[in-house]
């Protein structure tokens, strides 16, 4: 009997077609998962079982051609993206009871093709960590090894994935956070670049940097997702005036006489051993499909981290700004206005969003502006011309996507800076606005996992994907 | 560049946020040691080099200023804390001085 749940996208989308499966039976059999597993991994925040099965059955009584390659097929997203009453908590006590008026364009998006959504999963709060531990609601635990960290801050998104609990999910990523638990989970997770997805009914950290983008087990099934949400929108002034990307297509393209570049910044310290070496046999592989290499410097990278926890702070301070109390969410009582607000938050907010809002408070005070804030706009303007230059001679640059494997549960929460320091790969991306790959470097097995990491030219998300997917297929 | 106790005080009362004295000790040392780290941007030689305030070319989006419909008023109001039919209820505003 087949496994339902180990099918692809491409596969499972066939045979609903072919009405060899029923929704029913798709949707049941990652129920049967989610009822075996979540009690262990934790990666969800609200689940929508009952009106899940009902969307299934729906669909199975209708007849003719499928809306898309997603119609009958169930997928989840991240606690920070509008369904419209329910609930978006964004893993905080201060959003525990907030109902969203209105939906994300994304998830009209995967309304309007018939995607079922199955549920809403866990975050660090507000999308503001690596681990998923600051999750104000609920710990998540990585399938992979239950006493590790599924990374973050999309770290559900990353679990339900790993988990065979849905076939694809949506996060969010500002500095690493789809790439950095992708990596971790042993899945493929894609940021595109900035203005590719509308962030409509995404709630805002940094709006620079914040991008909405797909996890999948396989290259194909993340490009799949990706090319239903992309697109222009109306409602989001920042998305890139360009329609939905076509990139399936051109997946398995020959990358022969193509070439990668490797980010010599982002080799030897402050790489863990093991990690490296599946860098260095990535590039054996890419070697063996035909791709020149060659080593280039991005010397602004150096200074990459402190840029984004510069502006990205600085950035979340103002966003943060609409949570005091007044028209929605958590209000602690007071007698006075002020009271009111500074309570509120003082008690809503959780320790990390807190330091994040402070140290944005005070790169932007006066005194400071200059001297921080400024001068990180500066830097992230040399990343973008390290960028351009290195594009000039290579189609891809290729990285690891974190320093590390998956650590251990409160490894890295005594000191803000070692967790900080788990980006240091995925952050010079975000600056950038490209877009970038992680997926794994080799197929899962007992280890841990470690993903590799390819970034782009800026709205060449087809490259990244063709040579992410060439090496998938190469390894088997 | 210290950060001081009176710093994190002054960026609390900025952020609207009512820490406590235990909250204040964390944030004074832990700010200190990220504005340490940060500092690394004043090794490089920025001077000519102008600031990215966006990553794509910043143009205004417009559209006709035409009326449209948005029935989201009583979806707003739903998840006020506090209300009376279409105002949000806050506790009234004490005049510092």
């Amino acid at each position: 009997m087949e496994d339902i749940v180990k099918l692809s996208i491409k596969e499972l989308s066939g045979k609903l077609d072919k009405k060899e499966l029923s929704s029913k039976e798709v949707v049941s059999a990652y129920f049967e998962v989610i009822d075996k597993k979540e009690k262990d991994v934790g990666a969800f925040l609200d689940i929508y079982k009952e009106e899940s099965l009902k969307a299934a059955e729906s669909f199975d009584s209708k007849n003719g051609k499928r809306k898309s390659v997603f119609d009958g097929v169930p997928v989840a997203i991240k606690d920070n993206m509008n369904i419209t009453g329910k609930k978006t908590t964004c893993a905080s006590k201060i959003l525990e009871n907030y109902t969203a008026p209105y939906n994300a364009t994304v998830v009209e998006k995967l309304k309007n093709v018939g995607a079922i959504i199955v549920g809403k999963t866990n975050l660090d709060e507000f999308a503001m960590g690596s681990s998923c531990e600051n999750s104000a609601l609920k710990v998540t635990k990585n399938p992979r090894d239950l006493s590790t960290v599924p990374g973050g801050s999309s770290g559900g998104s990353a679990a339900v994935v790993a988990a065979d609990m849905v076939p694809v999910s949506l996060g969010s990523d500002t500095g690493g956070s789809i790439r950095q638990p992708a990596s971790f989970c042993g899945v493929v997770g894609f940021k595109p670049t900035y203005g590719r997805i509308s962030r409509y009914g995404l709630v805002a950290f940094a709006s620079s940097l914040d991008q909405i983008g797909p996890f999948g087990r396989t290259v194909e099934d993340a490009a799949y997702l990706y090319e239903i949400v992309s697109g222009r929108d109306s409602h989001d002034s920042t998305s890139a005036d360009l329609d939905p990307d076509s990139v399936v297509s051109t997946l398995n393209d020959s990358i022969k006489g193509k070439t990668v570049g490797v980010i010599k910044e982002l080799m030897g310290e402050g790489i863990d051993k093991d990690v490296q070496k599946e860098l260095q046999d990535a590039i054996k592989v890419y070697e063996k499909l035909g791709a020149n290499i060659k080593e280039v410097s991005l010397p602004s990278f150096k200074h990459a981290l402190a840029a984004y926890y510069i502006i990205a702070t600085a950035e979340a301070s103002s966003n943060l700004a609409r949570y005091d109390g007044v028209k929605y969410g958590f209000r602690e009582k007071a007698d006075e206005l002020l009271d009111m607000y500074k309570e509120t938050r003082d008690k809503g907010f959780g320790a990390e969003v807190k330091r994040r809002i402070i140290l944005g408070t005070y790169v932007l005070s006066s005194g400071y502006y200059d001297a921080f804030y400024l001068k990180a706009q500066k830097v992230r303007n040399l990343i973008r011309q390290n960028y351009d230059e290195a594009f000039e001679t290579c189609d891809v640059l290729l990285s690891v996507t974190s320093p590390t494997k998956a650590f251990k549960f409160g490894e890295k929460m005594a000191d803000p800076l070692a967790m900080y320091l788990s980006d240091i790969a995925t952050i010079p991306v975000n600056l950038g606005g490209n877009p970038a790959v992680s997926f794994p470097s080799k197929p899962i097995e007992k280890d841990l996992p470690v993903g590799i990491q390819l970034a782009g030219k800026l709205f060449d998300e087809k490259s990244i994907l063709n040579f992410a997917n060439v090496y998938e297929r190469n390894l088997g | 560049m210290d950060i001081k106790k009176e710093d994190i005080e002054k960026l609390a009362h900025l952020s609207r946020l009512a820490l406590t004295e235990d909250e204040i000790t964390m944030y004074t040392e832990q700010l200190g040691d990220i504005v340490n780290y940060a500092q690394s941007i004043n090794e490089l030689d920025l001077k000519d080099v102008p600031p990215m305030t966006h990553p794509m070319v910043p143009e205004n989006v417009w559209r006709e200023d035409e009326l449209k419909e948005c029935n989201l008023k009583e979806g707003l109001l739903k998840n006020a804390p506090e209300r009376d039919d279409g105002f949000f209820v806050v506790p009234r505003m004490i005049d510092e001085s």
